[in-house]
This record gives C-alpha cells, sequence and structure tokens, in this order.
C-alpha cells in the first residue's frame, strides 16, 4: 500500500486526503492539521432546539394530555438527533482538517454521552464543542470540562448524586474510563470520589455545583483527605502516572493498533507524563513516528472509515443522513454508543452479519439490486434523506493496460496481497484488457468490487 | 425442593397441555437422523445486571421490605413459589413452567472477589475465569473447540454483535443479527489461507464461517419448514423462534445464545424491570410451549443468568451493582427444584448478597449431565452443583 494512502486512513476518515499528504510531505501535513484553530459554528437545527432539560419538559407539559402532539415532540427531537448525527459526520468528512475530527471523535467515544440518553441535543452540541476546544491542550483539563458537562453529568446520572445518597456512576467512570482503568482502584476510592462530585449538577452552559446538596464532609482519595470537590478530585488522580498509560493505550488503539505492543505504551506514555499531559506535543510525537514506522495490516477497519472510504474511491457525494443510517446497523451509531464504555474498536467492528452487510452495499453500488434499493428507500422514508446519489465512477491515473491499473487499485486500497489473490484479479481483469473498450469502466469496476470485499480491505 | 411441593404452593391455575398426535411432533420426524438425540444449551444473557430479589423474591423476609420500601414487590401480587420465596408477577408463566416441574433455580449464583463494572463482569461469566485472571477464549467457545472441532457451525449466536462466550480458538461460530436479512447471502465456499497476521486471520475466518455456515442454515430452515408455532412478539421470543426452527430442522450446533438489554436499572426500576420480565417472560414461554409441543423439551436446556444482581438497599428509584443472583434452568429434565438457601439479607457484605453457589459449577453441571464433558479440560476446576439434572 502507498504510504500516503495508509496515513491518511489512520489521520482521517478515507484516502481524501492522500495526494496532500504526498506532495507536502508527513511533518508539513501533520503541522497544518495540529496548529490548525478548528472552528464549530453552531447549527440551525440545534440553536432552534430546546436548550436544557427543563426547557425539554415544559415542552412537553404544554401539550399534557394531547398524545398527538406528545409524539410529535418525540419526532422532533428524534430528528434533531439524526440532524446531528449527519451533521457531525459532514465535519468528519469535509473537513480540511480531519484529523482534528478524527481525535474529536476519539474523544467523544472516550468520554461517552449519547443523544438517546442525553434527550438534549444542544448539550451533546456542547459536548462536542468543549472536545474540540480542549482536545489539543491539556488532558487534565479535558477531563475536569468534560465532569462539568452537562451531558456527560446526564448520561451519568450525576443529578442525583447528592449529600447522604450517592449515585456512584460518574465517580465509578471517571476511575474505570476517563482516568485509570480497571483495577487502579478501590470501590472506597470511588466512593469517595464520588461524594466529591455530589450536588455537581446541571447548569446552563456547563454544570455546576449546588451547595445544599455538597457533601462538605472530609473525603479520602488515595491517602489524601480533606472536603475535595471534582477538581480536587481529578488532581489527585492525576498525580497517578498510570492515567497517562491508560490513555495512551486507548490512543494508539483509536489510530494504529487493534493491540497496541506494551513498548509503545510505556515510550508514548513516558511522553505525555514529560509534557505534564500537554496532548498536542504528544499526539505530533506520536503520529510523526507511527506513521512512519508502522506498517500497515494492524487494524480493523471501522465502519466510518469503510463507508466514507468507498465513496470517495468511487466519487460518489456521500448522503450523510443514509450515512448514519447505515453506520447504526453497522454497530458504530455516531453519538448513541451502546454503553458508556463506548465502541471496543477491533475485532467488535466485524461480525459475519456486519461483513455481509458490508459487502451487500458495495455489491449493491456496482451491481445495483432493485430490492435493497426499494427495501432502502422504505426504511430511510420518515428521515427526510433528500436526494441519494449512487452512481459509483472509479478513476485510475495510469489507466495504461490491466497491470497498471491492477497495481493502482491494490496500492491504494489493500495493505498487502498474496498469490492467490494476485491469480483472481488476474481472472478479472485479463491481460489483454482494453481500457478503451466501451464497459472497460464496469469491468474496473468489478475490480474494485473484489478489492472491497476481501478481508484486506477490512483492515487499516 | 420437589417438584410435587411446587405444584402444591404455586398459586397460579394448571395450565395444561393439550396432548398432540405423534405425527406432528419434531422428535418423531427427526427420529432417523443421526443427531436426533443430540443435546442443545440455549442461552439467554440478561445484559445490565438482573435484580434477582426482584425476579425470584423472598416475599416472607421482612428484610426485604425494610430495604426495599419503594421498589419491594407488593406481597399480594407476588406468585407464591416455595419456602417463603415467589416470582415476580410479570413470570407468571415461568412459574406455570416450574409448577409443571421443568424450572429448577439456583439461588445465590457469583463468585468470589465480586466485580461490580458490567464489562468486566460479563467476561468473568463469559470466560469462566477467575475474577483477577483475564482470558482470551470463552467458555463455550473452549468446550466447542474440543467436542465439535469439525463442525461448520458449532454455535449460533443470535445477537447484534458477538459473543465472547462463544469464542474459540478453532471452529468459528456464527453470529447473526437479523435472519430474515441474512438468508440474502449465498455466497460459494473458498479455502481459507491463514497468515501470520491475527487481524487479517480473524477477518478470514469470519468471512469463510459466514458463507459455509450459512449453507447448513439455509438446510436447515428448509427442513424446518414445516413448523409453524405461533411466538411472543419481542425480539426475544423471535430470535427463540429461529432457534426452535434450526433445532428442529437438525443444525448440528450444540450451543445457542442470545441476550436482552435493560436490566441496568438504576431508575425507575419497578416499571422497566416489569416490561423486562415480561418480555423474557412472554418469549421463554412461547419456546417453551414450543419445544414441548414437538417432544424437544428434554433435548433442550435453557440456561438464563445475568453478570450480576443488584444491591439490596433500593437507590432512589432503582438500585446500584450487587453481586449474586439466581440462575433459572428450563428443560433439558432438570428436576424442578429451588436449590440453595434463600438471599440471606442479615449477612451482606457491602451491602450486597454473599455468593453460595459458583456459576462455574452450574456450568460444570451443564457440561458433565449434558455432553460427559469434563470441565477440567477447560480450566473448570469448580466440582459439579448437584441436584440439577
Amino acid at each position: 500500500m502507498i504510504n500516503s494512502h495508509l496515513n491518511a486512513l489512520r489521520l482521517g476518515f478515507s484516502t481524501k486526503q492522500a495526494d496532500i499528504i504526498q506532495s507536502v510531505g508527513l511533518d508539513k501535513y501533520l503541522q497544518h492539521q495540529l496548529d490548525a484553530k478548528v472552528l464549530v459554528k453552531e447549527p440551525l437545527f440545534i440553536a432552534n432546539s430546546p436548550k436544557s432539560l427543563d426547557e425539554f419538559r415544559s415542552m412537553r407539559e404544554a401539550v399534557k394530555g394531547n398524545e398527538e402532539e406528545i409524539q410529535k415532540i418525540g419526532q422532533y427531537i428524534n430528528q434533531t438527533n439524526f440532524q446531528f448525527k449527519a451533521w457531525v459526520m459532514q465535519r468528519f468528512d469535509e473537513s480540511e482538517y480531519p484529523l482534528r475530527e478524527k481525535i474529536a471523535l476519539f474523544f467523544q467515544n472516550h468520554f461517552v454521552v449519547t443523544l438517546q440518553s442525553v434527550r438534549v441535543p444542544y448539550w451533546v452540541y456542547l459536548h462536542y464543542q468543549t472536545i474540540h476546544q480542549h482536545a489539543l491542550g491539556n488532558y487534565k483539563t479535558l477531563v475536569k470540562e468534560m465532569v462539568y458537562s452537562n451531558a456527560l453529568i446526564k448520561y451519568l446520572d450525576n443529578q442525583q448524586n447528592v449529600k447522604n445518597k450517592i449515585n456512584e456512576n460518574l465517580g465509578r467512570e471517571l476511575l474505570e474510563l476517563f482516568s485509570l482503568g480497571e483495577g487502579h482502584y478501590t470501590e472506597e476510592d470511588i466512593k469517595n470520589v464520588a461524594r466529591a462530585l455530589t450536588g455537581l449538577s446541571f447548569g446552563k452552559e456547563k454544570g455546576m455545583y449546588r451547595p445544599l446538596l455538597k457533601d462538605n464532609a472530609a473525603k479520602t482519595i488515595f491517602g489524601s483527605t480533606g472536603n475535595f470537590d471534582a477538581s480536587d478530585a481529578i488532581d489527585l488522580i492525576f498525580e497517578k502516572p498510570q492515567v497517562a498509560y491508560f490513555l495512551v493505550e486507548k490512543v494508539l488503539k483509536w489510530f494504529f493498533f487493534d493491540q497496541p505492543p506494551k513498548h509503545l505504551i510505556e515510550k508514548y506514555g513516558k511522553v505525555l507524563l514529560q509534557h505534564q499531559y500537554e496532548l498536542k506535543p504528544f499526539f505530533q510525537e506520536m503520529f510523526t513516528q507511527e506513521c512512519q514506522h508502522t506498517l500497515g495490516g494492524n487494524q480493523i477497519k471501522n465502519p466510518l472509515v469503510f463507508f466514507l472510504q468507498v465513496h470517495h474511491d468511487l466519487n460518489i457525494t456521500p448522503n450523510y443522513k443514509l450515512l448514519a443510517f447505515i453506520l447504526k446497523s453497522q454497530a458504530m451509531d455516531i453519538y448513541d454508543q451502546p454503553n458508556v464504555k463506548g465502541w471496543k474498536g477491533g475485532k467488535e467492528w466485524l461480525t459475519s452479519q456486519t461483513y455481509a452487510d458490508r459487502n451487500q452495499f458495495i455489491d449493491f453500488l456496482i451491481d445495483g439490486n432493485e430490492m435493497f434499493k426499494k427495501q432502502l428507500a422504505k426504511r430511510l422514508e420518515r428521515f427526510e434523506v433528500g436526494t441519494i446519489d449512487l452512481l459509483p465512477k472509479l478513476v485510475c491515473n495510469n489507466p495504461k493496460n490491466a497491470s497498471t491499473i491492477l497495481e493502482e487499485l491494490t496500492n491504494r486500497m489493500i495493505f498487502e496481497t498474496n498469490p492467490e489473490m494476485v491469480s483472481e484479479l488476474n481472472q478479472i481483469l485479463k491481460y489483454d484488457f482494453d481500457p478503451k473498450a466501451a464497459n472497460a469502466h464496469q469491468i474496473m469496476l468489478r475490480v474494485y468490487q473484489y478489492l472491497a470485499k476481501s478481508p484486506e480491505f477490512q483492515i487499516i | 425442593m420437589e417438584r410435587r411441593k411446587f405444584l402444591q404452593l404455586t398459586a397460579t391455575g394448571t395450565g395444561g397441555w393439550l396432548v398432540l398426535p405423534q405425527f406432528l411432533s419434531a422428535s418423531n420426524w427427526l427420529a432417523n437422523e443421526e443427531n436426533s438425540s443430540d443435546q442443545v444449551l440455549v442461552f439467554i444473557q440478561l445484559n445490565g445486571g438482573n435484580d434477582g430479589l426482584n425476579t425470584f423474591i423472598p416475599c416472607t423476609d421482612p428484610l426485604y421490605y425494610e430495604h426495599r420500601p419503594k421498589i419491594g414487590i407488593t406481597k399480594s401480587e407476588i406468585i407464591q413459589a416455595i419456602n417463603g420465596m415467589g416470582f415476580h408477577p410479570a413470570l407468571k408463566d415461568l412459574a406455570k413452567i416450574a409448577q409443571e416441574g421443568n424450572l429448577t433455580v439456583i439461588q445465590n449464583v457469583g463468585y468470589p472477589n465480586p466485580n461490580r463494572s458490567h464489562f468486566r463482569s460479563q467476561e468473568i461469566w463469559q470466560t469462566a475465569s477467575d475474577s483477577h485472571q483475564y482470558l482470551d477464549h470463552g467458555w463455550l467457545g473452549r468446550f466447542l473447540d474440543i467436542q465439535c472441532a469439525n463442525e461448520l457451525v458449532p454455535s449460533l449466536n443470535i445477537d447484534p454483535i458477538d459473543n465472547l462466550a462463544l469464542k474459540a480458538q478453532k471452529s468459528n461460530g456464527l453470529t447473526v443479527k437479523d435472519f430474515q436479512k441474512i438468508k440474502c447471502y449465498q455466497t460459494e465456499g473458498e479455502e481459507l489461507k491463514l497468515s501470520n497476521n491475527p487481524q487479517l486471520d480473524f477477518v478470514r475466518k469470519l468471512q469463510y464461517a459466514s458463507t459455509e455456515g450459512m449453507e447448513e442454515i439455509g438446510k436447515a430452515l428448509k427442513k424446518a419448514a414445516y413448523f409453524n408455532e405461533s411466538y411472543a412478539n419481542n425480539p426475544l421470543a423471535k430470535n427463540l423462534e429461529w432457534m426452535a426452527k434450526l433445532i428442529k430442522g437438525g443444525l448440528h450446533s450444540k450451543v445457542y445464545y442470545s441476550s436482552l438489554n435493560g436490566f441496568d436499572t438504576h431508575n425507575n426500576q419497578l416499571q422497566i424491570h416489569q416490561k423486562q420480565l415480561g418480555i423474557l417472560n412472554d418469549a421463554i414461554y412461547s419456546f417453551y410451549k414450543d419445544l414441548k409441543k414437538n417432544a424437544l423439551l428434554s433435548r433442550v436446556t435453557l440456561v438464563v443468568f445475568s453478570e450480576f444482581g443488584r444491591r439490596v438497599k433500593e437507590n432512589g428509584s432503582g438500585t446500584d451493582h450487587g453481586t449474586a443472583g439466581p440462575m433459572l434452568i428450563i428443560g433439558g429434565n432438570n428436576k424442578g427444584k429451588v436449590i440453595g438457601s434463600n438471599p440471606n439479607l442479615s449477612q451482606l457484605q457491602q451491602g450486597d448478597l454473599v455468593f453460595e453457589t459458583d456459576f462455574r459449577s452450574v456450568y460444570a453441571t451443564l457440561l458433565q449431565a449434558k455432553f460427559q464433558f469434563s470441565p477440567a479440560s477447560i480450566q473448570i476446576k469448580n466440582e459439579a452443583l448437584k441436584g440439577v439434572f
């Protein structure tokens, strides 16, 4: 596989940026991506949506008793959620800085909140915006911001965590998922961290403490005792270097390896610690090194990358609502992870069913399938997806003959070949293939189809 | 507890099933098949930590109501079973199955040093590991690797995601999310190529398993096309219906697996739990009726479990993560008893029940009784639990 294509998949969501990486070089490309100021502008459907749980409730209260109107509100929220998914996906795909979006999505999957459970799309939007603001800043600050996020407070029920009536949910996940990982704290630590979080509930833009609901008695966290609040608790947790190693392992998983080698976790954990949890220099060093030294074949491709890559390879303008719909059935429902642990990635991305579904979609794009089309149209009816353009167009830069085409496509698409594959490809595109023949494009698409369905294409 | 006493103490009416003419039964129809006597295990995993105390309820224990003033189930609503225990009202048909002597309840099942994280505790149940041990393969996967290494579909998981319990080294079981859909995929078999890249091998095996397995499934479904039973209308019931079809159609799978979400009842437990238990009850009862009618009940053992129970004391309108809980066994010629003592609410550990039976000893019983398989060969060292079969 050509290095720039491989790295485009790792640093973004498709091979769209491969040519830029190739022309400016990896270092400059990374610099450009990491230095940029990413703007997040509030979309209209968010601006018009309820701004808090109370607003949402009073909307429902206003039509109390009228089943039809209540249902309409439910539908409206569902549609707003769906719009949000399409909107972030459009950002992922069309951004000039896909690496930044990929980092943001990593953190969204790290600090999971779901549209379904938060129920206030605006809060989820703020969560996304906050991540963008701090994703290249200090990790400790990011964790603090996240714990104060209305969306996260709602998702982990911290509004119910009050003095003398602890709800451990947020406290537990702060330790298990956001900082140390399982096995590095006791049940007692969880209780005390949870107590430090008592009274932290919803605020206007971000969470705030309700003084009367806050437990002001002394807490003991990792041996220190005091009347700690969320920020103090996080400071205490961050005294443990394990926080760095736990994060680094997950980052390496997200960008490079389903099974990150231990020595790399050590290495980049130290880098993050050296920089006192500053994320930008850490990311810069890790990307620079690993994009150069790590070969392909280490990571199962997630559905988002799979489908965006296919769209771009075949010059199909993505319909983001359709994509949101497909990703849901591929177990990568954007902003609706199945649980607080987020997508696990790796082998979890593929089952015989999801693999078969990927293949069916490729077949549909290339061979067409009226039944499938009808079914799809029917299922999408109520989501107002608009026009869907699904006419594939495959462009080869060097379509001189069969062997140049095969070489180019395999180099662009898969990390390695094997003799059997080569012989099968040679059967699809025979040596005497005429690139000027009337059906040349259709036959080239068959090569694409074969490659896209191969196990190798499921892997980066 | 003996079946006879069950019959006396159960408060619900008697069901009683019509005796069907022999020619309608699947076992008769399958009499000439070589696998007509094969044993099959079916698992239903309740995700999120099912509240055992509100499932099989210690309704005569005053401590139960003391700990659960809000979410305790009113005594008059509980379906009295035996010895101070009773079923949640949503489980009315499970009570009926118990009354018919085909349901065993194993009380207080758990493991030492319980972990209250969903993911980790599920992993522990699925791999049958110790609390601090991490295993790559599932307990059923390890069993199937030895027991049916040459089967194309040693296990079938009807669920959106693969289940770690079935993850094996040699034989890749099949995961199907939606049977309606899967019927469309028919591709010719391919040779399995093995490389030194684990990711690639995984995907290749998946490709192989999906193509090869689909053929077997297609054959079984064709054979079972004559059978048509009516099932409750919920997704779990649908999954069980597919399983019943495949069992009747002679699919060689030894293990079937499915799950039901929604048991993490931190809030609004009364309502949510009632609904989920209702789904469970309806699905199982449909499956049970089908198996009984087709004389398959002795061949099929259904096991229901969850990764943990919930905290004894209620918290707001729900409960927090706990430890031990009941396991249910239906069919497979079980003895229809209640095994183990009633939950001891006066001796708690950090507010949780102390486990009495290790879940691995239940696994050991299943393997020994149903397959004459030695649990030690898949690193399950616990002694088999007595009195189930």
